[in-house]
């Protein structure tokens, strides 16, 4: 009795042993981001930066939604991996990693993702706008403009000497909005960031995959459109956005993949 | 034997209970029907979504009527919407809101706003559940954050226990926040009017002089404020003079040149009541804005081209006018103490 319990448990073993090498292979995928000037993360509220025009700046705040997250196999085809929506918030460290469960381990040539919130969801009713789609979660650090329904899609917001001043101090806010209009076609600040991807996503034994991206936070004021904060220091409607939105387009960049 | 008496019980039984469906109490709202009117269109707004109930209509009165959405709890959304004005600022060309500071624009009536598709004199708002925010968080207006204001009302003993029986939960979220604002406002039907009853033909009929009117209105003003919600919900300039406020409108929403100085239609209905008129109250009168029509014009780059002469109206014509206007009086609207929580 005992010698056939033996190789029943032996054989069943390596079935299941066989069983595993044969199924797909899954990792948990974490997309990091990392908000830097010269390479370096940068810290809120502390030191000046010094942007493409010479002026000097101090960062308080720094938001922005990402969203319909896509892996592009060599191939061509689109794995939407995750169709939710993030804030990506610089003084919350926690919100800066996107974890995603599952992912279909590969050989992706391009990872995808939009800055915003789409126009579908920037239209959706009340009851389909949860976590950070909640109008009512943002506290003070507002994301949503109550006055010409929008989402907030990239909020930078600082002192500098050479910004305008208002009864605050010289702050300058950017805040960029503007899904395309719903009644009347308006300006349309979405951005899709397309990255290639050079290296596998690999299964590996219980830690899960990372993508690294960095968001070259200079890049805001100088890129397509260049930014002087002495002529441009509050912005919060769509069409003034279009300048910062189409620089920071191009800010995004990936580190490393691990 | 046996077996079929207990069959004759058990079909007594079923069909007992098939006949006497009765809701346990406080966890199923009792749904209302929306009525709508004879004369009107299908409304906009989607009810399958935020049906109507009793307590839902409740709990929106008694938030619409409470300062408790305000930053230092003074100002309620009545403030601004008085009922016996058709829910406008009764006597305010431009409203006043919190620590008095003074807004740009002159309070809209809130009536048959299921019928609408945008909302405020630019149509910055296309969705009535998200129109809330707005007054709650502009801070010439109530300078609250909607957030605390979910918390204020989690936080009180009357609250919860109303959220509970409108929703079957106690938890005052977003959602349920502005569903039952929704529901209050969406119960404020304007529709029994001399002029509806007319229409009807509830055995009322137009004075010689009201008819008078009624045609001219047709002829003249319709294209805009078009039966039977008296707008079109379209935005127009009509030819307002620009003055200290400097407002855009619905240049201020979608950026396009075509669109500066153009303003939402507004419905006339109750127009008797809800002076003074236009988007910033500079009419204190209905012969005001006669006048402006018939000889007040400017003529602008987005000049509604109809408007380009004016509208001749003489003298005749406009008391006839005013007449007709007078029958979208809806006096059970103005007066029903469904709409109030005194």
């Amino acid at each position: 009795m005992k010698k056939f319990i033996f190789l029943g448990f032996f054989l069943g073993s390596i079935i299941s042993c066989k069983k595993q090498e044969m199924g797909p292979s899954y990792a948990n995928l974490i997309i990091n981001f990392s908000n830097t000037i010269n390479g370096n993360p940068i810290q809120l509220n502390s030191q000046n930066y010094v942007n493409s025009e010479g002026e000097e700046f101090n960062i308080k705040t720094l938001n922005y939604f990402i969203s319909n997250i896509q892996l592009i196999h060599a191939d061509g085809t689109i794995l939407t991996v995750n169709d939710g929506y993030f804030l990506i918030k610089e003084s919350d460290p926690n919100s800066k990693n996107i974890i995603l469960d599952s992912i279909p381990a590969g050989n992706y040539s391009e990872i995808r993702f939009i800055l915003g919130v789409d126009s579908l969801k920037s239209c959706s009713p009340v009851d389909e706008r949860k976590g950070a789609l909640d109008i009512a979660s943002y506290g003070d650090d507002n994301m949503y403009w109550s006055w010409n329904s929008g989402y907030i899609f990239f909020k930078f917001e600082g002192t500098s000497p050479q910004a305008s001043s208002t009864p605050a101090g010289n702050i300058f806010q950017f805040h960029i909005g503007g899904f395309g209009g719903l009644s009347a076609p308006t300006t349309n600040n979405i951005r899709q960031i397309s990255l290639p991807l050079t290296k596998e996503i690999s299964a590996q034994n219980n830690s899960p995959a990372y993508i690294h991206l960095e968001a070259d936070i200079f890049k805001v004021f100088t890129g397509i459109n260049r930014i002087k904060l002495s002529e441009t220091s509050i912005i919060m409607n769509p069409l003034k956005g279009k300048a910062i939105a189409d620089n920071y387009q191009n800010m995004f960049s990936v580190k490393s993949i691990e | 034997m046996k077996n079929i008496s207990h069959f004759i019980l058990f079909f007594l039984i079923f069909s007992c209970k098939n006949d006497e469906i009765i809701p346990e109490q406080g966890n199923h709202p009792t749904i209302l029907t929306f009525e709508i009117p004879k004369n009107f269109p299908n409304p906009v707004y989607n009810f399958s979504k935020n049906p109507i109930s009793q307590e839902g209509f409740e709990l929106g009165r008694a938030l619409f009527n409470d300062p408790i959405l305000s930053r230092d709890n003074s100002i309620s959304c009545a403030e601004c919407h008085n009922q016996q004005v058709a829910f406008t600022h009764h006597n305010h060309a431009l409203s006043h809101g919190i620590d008095g500071k003074t807004g740009f624009r002159n309070a809209l009536p809130i009536q048959n706003v299921a019928w609408y598709s945008n909302f405020f004199w630019d149509g910055g708002v296309h969705d009535l559940d998200l129109f809330p925010p707005a007054p709650i968080e502009n801070p010439i207006e109530m300078d609250e954050n909607l957030g605390n204001v979910l918390r204020k009302l989690q936080d009180s003993k009357e609250y919860p226990p109303m959220f509970k029986k409108a929703f079957g939960s106690d938890s005052v979220s977003t959602t349920n926040f502005l569903f039952a604002l929704s529901q209050f406002m969406n119960s404020l039907v304007s529709s029994n009017s001399k002029y509806d009853k007319v229409m009807r033909k509830e055995g009322v009929d137009f004075s010689r002089l009201e008819k008078q009117g009624y045609e001219i209105f047709k002829n003249k003003c319709s294209s805009c404020h078009s039966e039977p919600l008296f707008t079109n919900n379209s935005f127009q300039n009509n030819g307002l003079k620009m003055n200290y406020l400097q407002d855009f409108g619905r240049y201020r929403i979608t950026e396009r040149e075509e669109d500066k100085w153009k303003f939402k239609v507004p419905s006339l209905r109750n127009i008797e009541f809800t002076a003074p008129y236009m988007h910033d109250g500079r009419f204190a009168s209905l012969d005001e804005v006669l006048n402006h029509y018939s000889s007040g014009i400017v003529i602008s780059s987005t000049l509604n081209p109809n408007l380009k002469n004016g509208i001749s109206l003489t003298s005749v014509e406009k008391d006839a006018l005013i007449a007709f206007l007078k029958t979208l009086t809806d006096k059970d609207f103005l007066t029903n103490p469904k709409f109030s929580t005194r």
